[in-house]
């Protein structure tokens, strides 16, 4: 402070600031600081992100093979060929498949576990807790390899400690159609049922102990207290979680991708960004597959907003 | 009489609770058993070698236990390890301090500046924190065949270094940096670059430590990217890698095995040393599904 105000006594020339630079320049500064920290974000998140998502709807309009060939316009010829596409309506159908088994599978499960590890005497909650989220730390690729060994018909863990000892014939897993899905899936539940259930953990504990306690004293047993209270309670939760859940299923791909080798038997286990990935660079059709992502984008959005509005959005901190 | 039907009915109430929580602990059990089945017999595996692993009967602890491959991975028998390991490590690290600089500083600008198209530009951020990767992938590719970045660093660190998420997530960390602080430190002359070095940054230590933990597993973790701008093996990262790997004609799964483990190793390290700024940025939702 005082060096302040030695400053400004010692100040003669009117124009002059207190450190002695012009006052134009000083409000020139203070105009152009809040711009200079944000603009090495804005440079490259113009380069690297509004460009190519504009580029990327330019490109659904034309139809470009290989990346020495020309572009030849054709409308919204990409957009209308989706839908007679058998493959890309059966990844629309499988990542529907794998988004409703995630809300109905795998959310009401970490919400139970969640439940279960909020009681009062269950013990070394916060070991369960950091525990069952570990899987979701492995990469992708990881998973898919620990799980080839897991799927393995002859010699896999599934088939020989699960199935075998309930009497059950032995499945093919990863080679059968019909089992490709439920697999799959059944990663799905390993994976991220206790990240999930984290959500749900964080949620309850803004669920006030007194509400559902005064219930309790009011005559209410656990199943309507539940109902009743703690439901309605993580209402917001549950949003998120179901919204992200079914995000989640349309970013799916490492693990389908490399458990299957690509779609699986008759692409029974094909998911949209794995035909994203095979139309764009395996096949190089660039204007298909950028109408494949914005399909994705216009999916996804509409959840995300929907979220948002029921949400009341991100500004809460 | 009526005692003999409290008691019963005491009796009751006991069993009922006991099995209750004999049920709950069952179920937390095989929970903690399926969750870590995976891991264990990745383990397992990962020290036998394949003719064990394709006999029967299945053996949790390997009957002839080897390094075999462990030390065949390191060699580079299959794919160059070690450099993809290091490959992975310098991508990662090096992605991370950059994502942390540009998020604090943008995040600080939108904290605690006032400035014409302050709004517009923040609703930008946000939608497009909303937009699926997945959109990007086939521009971004070919933006980086136009820059000859294809198969370098370069297209693996930078493109993602921008990151929306970031920037958001640093806004709301700097708000928590005192304004009067910032104030006072403008009054005695410090430049505004200084204060937010020597202010802003060691006081948003904390979120910056959880947004560098999520940033550095989403690049650990990253396969989707690298598989599409990365050509040749030495310049493979770790997932790519392993990868190929499950490709090969003979697939060798011990030493697929060891390589996934290898691969985690780190993480649960990491884990293990930062679990509070891990479970805060799980809570974040910040991490990519």
């Amino acid at each position: 402070m005082s060096k302040t105000v030695i400053d400004i006594g010692r100040r003669r020339d009117p124009s002059l600031s207190a450190f002695g630079q012009s006052k134009s320049w000083m409000r020139f500064k203070r105009r152009i600081t809040p711009y200079l920290f944000i603009s090495p974000f804005f440079i490259g998140f113009a380069l690297f992100w509004i460009y190519p998502i504009s580029y990327a709807l330019w490109l659904s309009f034309y139809e470009q093979a290989g990346l020495l060939s020309d572009k030849v316009f054709i409308g919204l010829e990409n957009y209308a060929h989706l839908w007679l596409d058998g493959r890309f309506l059966r990844a629309l159908f499988n990542t529907s498949y794998y988004a409703s088994a995630s809300v109905f599978i795998i959310v009401p499960l970490a919400l139970f576990v969640a439940l279960i590890l909020d009681l009062d005497f269950v013990r070394y909650k916060h070991f369960f807790r950091l525990f069952f989220f570990t899987p979701m730390l492995t990469a992708s690729v990881v998973t898919a390899i620990m799980f080839t060994l897991i799927f393995e018909k002859k010699y896999g863990l599934l088939n020989n400690v699960v199935l075998v000892p309930l009497g059950l014939p032995q499945l093919n897993w990863l080679l059968d159609p019909k089992l490709v899905m439920p697999a799959i899936i059944l990663v799905g539940i390993w994976k991220w049922t206790g990240i999930n259930a984290l959500y749900f953990a964080a949620g309850l504990q803004n669920v006030s102990r007194e509400a559902r306690e005064a219930a309790k004293v009011d005559g209410a047993n656990s199943l309507q207290i539940f109902w009743y209270i703690t439901i309605p309670l993580l209402r917001p939760i549950l949003l998120f979680v179901i919204v992200l859940a079914i995000i989640g299923s349309y970013q799916l791909f490492g693990e389908p991708y490399l458990l299957l080798g690509g779609g699986g038997p008759e692409d029974a286990g094909l998911f949209m960004t794995v035909y994203l990935y095979i139309t764009g660079f395996r096949h190089m059709e660039f204007g298909y597959a950028s109408a494949i992502g914005y399909i994705m984008v216009v999916i996804i959005l509409t959840l995300s907003l929907l979220q948002f509005k029921l949400f009341g959005g991100f500004e809460k901190k | 009489m009526r005692r003999e039907l409290i008691n019963w009915y005491k009796t009751k109430y006991k069993t009922k609770e006991f099995i209750s929580k004999f049920l709950i602990y069952l179920f937390l059990g095989i929970g903690v058993v399926v969750t870590a089945a995976p891991f264990i017999w990745e383990i397992s595996c990962s020290f036998k070698l394949n003719s064990e692993i394709f006999s029967f009967p299945l053996t949790l602890f390997p009957k002839n236990p080897t390094f075999s491959n462990y030390i065949r991975l390191i060699q580079g028998e299959e794919i160059p390890f070690l450099r993809e390991f290091m490959n992975s490590c310098f991508v990662s690290v090096s992605y991370t301090i950059l994502t942390l600089l540009i998020s604090s500083l943008v995040g600080y600008g939108f904290a605690k500046f006032e400035f014409p198209g302050k709004r517009p530009l923040f609703i930008v951020v946000l939608v497009s924190i909303m937009i699926p990767q997945q959109a990007l992938l086939v521009p971004l590719f070919l933006l980086m065949n136009t820059f000859k970045w294809t198969n370098t660093y370069y297209a693996v660190i930078i493109p993602g270094a921008f990151s929306a998420f970031g920037a958001f997530f640093m806004r709301q960390v700097m708000f928590s940096v005192p304004n009067d602080l910032i104030d006072a430190a403008r009054i005695d002359g410090a430049s505004e670059l200084s204060i937010f070095l020597q202010i802003a940054l060691p006081l948003a230590r904390g979120g910056f430590w959880v947004l560098g933990v999520v940033l550095f597993l989403n690049s650990w973790n990253l396969y989707l990217w690298p598989v599409i701008v990365l050509r040749t093996e030495e310049m493979f990262t770790l997932p790519v890698g392993l990868a190929t790997l499950l490709g090969l004609y003979k697939v060798e799964y011990g030493m697929l095995m060891a390589g996934a483990f290898l691969a985690t190793l780190p993480i649960i390290i990491f884990f293990i040393s930062r679990r509070r700024q891990f479970v805060a940025g799980l809570a974040s939702g910040a991490f990519k599904f």
